[in-house]
């Protein structure tokens, strides 16, 4: 990797209260790559994906998008930089339409469109994560796997530079998992960077260019998918020592 | 904030169409002209004054809905900017003499400049949630009205009397004056209030409503928008009441900083509906004629029954407000509302077009509250001429509210 | 030096009486996200019931509570299982109560008027009543509210914190779906805590009839009283209520007696502007922060 990454995190520490959810975690997205953030559930990656997002602002530690500093920006210049994001638990705006929604990524996004363009563009992302016969639905209306996507379409919208997903693919059936990789590989192609957490093991073999894992908020391990999951402290942390020196 | 009535379809994306430019026009029209031919047909004066008044409420109640429905951040000091607009006024009488085409926009600017002080602290050194927001509005509002009723010290006596306002002779009389002013200022609000909900800012703004930090992610410029939703509501609020600082002659601290402007505006504002711009013009024309009718006939205490009943039931029952059920019930509406006509001119209970217009009014209402299951029922076999709006055949389809499915989670 | 005292005494006294009160808004509030408006009402209801009982049946306004109290337990229950059915968020409950305020309000003031009403001495004389101990004056229905304040506070704060059926309630608040696969019936657990809040409306609306000359437009006067304890206590902590209305009390006889007569009604506002600008979950530490409803 010689090139500069396009998402760089250093040392990353969040601690609420007593917990420390994160513990000095650092990341390197290059650019065009999709990166997998696995980890047993608790290990911090959703918090490491809200700290990055500026969720919540970090204790210490630095998140650097495109070599600048984001940590501690306000949440829309973030977004104006090129990173967007998806929600583990989806959060659509409850009292607009699927298209209305995905509009608003196409206003305030990084390409900021202007009203003659808006109906357009946000049409084509509904279309692209395959949500087209749902544009005028109440959000209220739509099923797990369409608001997961419409987050997707939303965040697309904002043609982001940088996007995070965070799992995603998370209670959809079989079908829907694959009808998602496709979407995702196609997002990755048009020039955007990803990273993928993710607990659906196939599909981070599939995807993944990269893996990180977390476990007890530090990474333990980092490399190419088949090689990082099989590494005995990743075993370890998931399934237990018992398993891992089976592995 | 959280969003109210998911069943709710979104308006914003909504059009002008031909009829309603028409209609719109015809209505403006109308009320112009109003005070050129008044003094015939019945109670001609006493109706400019009653209209007067509605247009005063659907100034103030849609310039609070700009910032407190459009941005969710529910404000109980709606009377800071509407007192600030009259004291303008006072005080640019009684030392300049001034205009009132000049005093009205100066009292706008008054209070939109105390709307953006206050906010700058309260949305940007401190940040204050909706919900932390719409309590520290209610003791600055509760404030304001112990200020205004016990200390002497604003205007140091227990009032001003107003005196000779100056403006062009070519409006007419004082209470001509008055009307065309309001209706002028009431045009200005509305329009605005739906250029913003249409425009880039509106959406911004629901997005803030609906889920602030998710809007912030999108890319919305919360703090700005907050500042300009906050600052161009209570520019109208004031406005609206350096104007009416002429009518009440007699400015005493209660008048101007009690709490009958800020409790109205937000019950008109809720019962018409907080996301589109026709919800508080019809809250504030559906909450003034009933409390000018009833309260003309003694029956204060039946108003107020009135008043909490519509408020409950529309946010139980309605969640969004009146105006979104009106949109998915046009017809059924403005039939209701015929009828009601009808038999209020046959049987002679109309004593003038105001009460004739109540009745119509309260008829229409009746028909929107009627609960969906209910409604479906008894007009599953109507004939198209019934679909006149454009969302209507779309939404009444869904017969019943489909329930979102979410597998897992941790909610 | 016992002006000061004295001062401190009734300030004392009369915070038990907002605590009174405000128990009755902030349970609902804090632990079951139903912001009651509606109680103000309630609390001017039982005023004027007991002012019914004591002026014109003639029952002694003291005795008049044990008829008030079981029905204000009723009205809660009702009022909970109301705002059940309606499923709004925190805000919505708000404004919905707040209609039915209006609504009640409106009824008291058809069948009572609005002309001040106060219960003649000849009925209530526990009115004039005080005892002295040294220099200070300690009025007795100001005390017996305050001694009401305890027994409601801390009895609550014992039943949250002590008992199986408090547990019971903290998780329903916390999680309900995971309480109710513990077994938390959170229903009758909602109507335990709406009892305790209309008990408390009761207590009050009596002690208010002992007090004051009613009118029903007088239910506005309290909100900022109301609102500064349960804001400043915490919401749905009975104990930090106490202590706040206590603070609250106190600071209005300071400014009563030592600042400005007409300054006194400002006194909990400016506590409340302050503190939500400052501290917005309160001096004590809250069931539930505001803005995670």
């Amino acid at each position: 990797m010689s090139a500069a990454p396009v998402l760089a995190c250093h040392d990353i520490r969040k601690t609420f209260g007593n917990l420390t959810a994160v513990n000095g975690a650092s990341l390197h997205l290059a650019e065009g790559e999709i990166l997998g953030l696995v980890g047993p559930n608790g290990s911090g990656k959703s918090t490491l994906i809200n700290a990055v997002s500026g969720y919540f602002p970090i204790d210490s530690g630095q998140v650097l998008l495109d070599g600048h500093r984001i940590d501690g920006i306000a949440s829309h210049r973030i977004s104006h930089r090129g990173l967007a994001r998806t929600y583990q638990i989806p959060r659509p705006l409850g009292s607009l339409t699927a298209l209305d929604n995905v509009k608003v990524g196409c206003y305030f996004g990084r390409r900021r469109s202007g009203n003659s363009d808006v109906d357009k563009e946000a049409r084509h992302w509904l279309a692209f994560t395959g949500l087209g016969a749902v544009t005028d639905a109440p959000v209220a209306s739509l099923t797990l796997h369409q608001r997961k996507f419409l987050e997707l379409a939303r965040a697309l919208a904002c043609r982001p530079r940088v996007l995070l997903l965070d799992e995603v693919l998370a209670g959809l059936n079989p079908v829907e998992v694959d009808a998602a990789i496709d979407v995702i590989g196609q997002v990755r192609d048009s020039g955007v960077s990803i990273v993928l957490v993710e607990h659906i093991m196939r599909v981070v073999v599939k995807l993944c260019d990269r893996v990180t894992v977390l476990a007890a908020g530090s990474m333990i391990a980092e490399g190419p998918p088949q090689t990082c999951l099989r590494d005995e402290a990743v075993v370890d942390a998931y399934l237990g020592r018992q398993h891992a020196r089976g592995a | 904030m959280t969003s109210t009535g998911p069943l709710a379809p979104s308006p914003l994306t909504r059009r002008p169409t031909a009829i309603k430019l028409a209609a719109a026009a015809a209505v403006l029209a109308v009320l112009a002209l109003l005070p050129v031919i008044e003094g015939t047909g019945r109670n001609s004066s006493y109706l400019i004054v009653y209209l007067y008044f509605v247009f005063f409420w659907v100034t103030q109640s849609t310039s609070w809905n700009i910032f407190s429905g459009y941005a969710g951040y529910f404000s109980f000091a709606q009377g800071a900017f509407y007192g600030a607009g009259v004291y303008t006024t006072v005080l640019l009488v009684e030392h300049l003499h001034m205009s009132i085409l000049l005093i009205i926009p100066i009292g706008g600017l008054v209070a939109g400049l105390t709307a953006l002080l206050t906010g700058l602290i309260v949305f940007g050194i401190r940040s204050l949630s909706g919900e932390i927001f719409a309590l520290f509005s209610l003791s600055l509002g509760l404030g304001f009205g112990v200020l205004a009723n016990n200390v002497n010290a604003i205007d140091g006596g227990s009032g001003r009397v107003l005196g000779q306002v100056s403006y062009p002779a070519w409006l007419g009389s004082v209470n001509q004056m008055l009307y065309v002013l309001a209706l002028v200022l009431a045009v200005a609000t509305v329009f605005c209030a739906r250029a913003i909900q249409h425009s880039r800012m509106g959406y911004g703004l629901a997005a803030i409503r609906d889920d602030e930090h998710v809007g912030g992610t999108l890319g919305v410029p919360t703090l700005r928008y907050k500042l300009m939703a906050f600052s161009i509501g209570a520019m109208f609020a004031g406005a609206s009441g350096a104007l009416h600082a002429v009518l009440i002659n007699f400015v005493t601290p209660d008048a101007a900083f009690g709490q009958q402007v800020p409790f109205y505006v937000i019950v008109m504002s809720v019962i018409g509906g907080r996301r589109h711009w026709l919800g508080p013009v019809l809250g504030a024309t559906l909450i003034y004629t009933t409390n000018d009718r009833l309260t003309n006939l003694g029956m204060v205490e039946l108003n107020q029954i009135l008043v909490g009943l519509l408020l409950t039931v529309v946010v139980v029952g309605l969640r969004a407000g009146i105006v979104v059920q009106l949109f998915r019930r046009p017809a059924a509406t403005a039939v209701a509302a015929a009828v009601a006509v009808l038999i209020v001119e046959v049987t002679g209970r109309g004593g003038d077009v105001i009460t004739t217009f109540a009745w119509a009014m309260l008829s229409g209402v009746a028909i929107l509250l009627v609960p969906d299951r209910v409604y479906q029922m008894t007009v599953r076999h109507r004939p198209r001429w019934w679909r006149l709006g454009r969302l209507t055949a779309a939404r009444d389809e869904t017969a019943s509210p489909p329930k979102p499915r979410v597998s897992g989670g941790l909610r | 030096m016992s002006q000061m005292v004295q001062t401190l005494i009734t300030g004392t006294l009369v915070g038990g009486l907002y605590a009174v009160f405000s128990l009755g808004l902030t349970l609902p509030w804090g632990l079951l996200r139903v912001l009651n408006f509606a109680h103000f009402a309630y609390v001017f209801l039982f005023a004027y019931i007991t002012y019914e009982l004591a002026a014109v049946h003639h029952l002694d306004p003291l005795v008049a509570l044990a008829v008030t109290i079981p029905f204000g337990a009723l009205l809660g229950i009702v009022t909970q299982a109301l705002t059940s059915k309606a499923s709004l968020d925190t805000f919505g409950t708000l404004i919905a109560t707040f209609g039915l305020f209006l609504i009640l309000q409106a009824a008291m003031s058809l069948y009572w008027t609005n002309d001040l009403v106060r219960i003649p001495l000849t009925d209530n004389p526990y009115f004039v009543r005080a005892w002295h101990v040294g220099p200070y004056t300690i009025p007795f229905v100001y005390a017996c509210a305050f001694a009401s304040a305890v027994v409601l506070c801390v009895g609550s704060y014992f039943l949250l914190e002590r008992s199986y059926t408090g547990k019971a309630i903290r998780a329903a608040v916390q999680d309900p779906q995971i309480a109710a696969a513990f077994g938390v019936n959170r229903v009758r657990v909602s109507y335990l805590i709406a009892g305790v809040a209309g008990t408390s409306a009761a207590v009050a609306g009596g002690f208010l009839a002992m007090l004051f000359a009613l009118t029903p437009s007088g239910a506005q006067g309290w909100v900022a009283v109301v609102f500064a304890s349960v804001l400043l206590g915490g919401l749905g902590n009975p104990r930090g209520t106490l202590g706040a209305a206590i603070i609250v009390g106190v600071a209005e006889a300071m400014t009563q007696r030592y600042v400005d007569p007409t300054l006194a009604k400002l006194t909990p506002l400016a506590l409340l502007i302050v503190m939500l600008l400052v501290r917005p979950t309160g001096l004590f530490r809250p069931a539930v922060r505001i803005g995670q409803t």
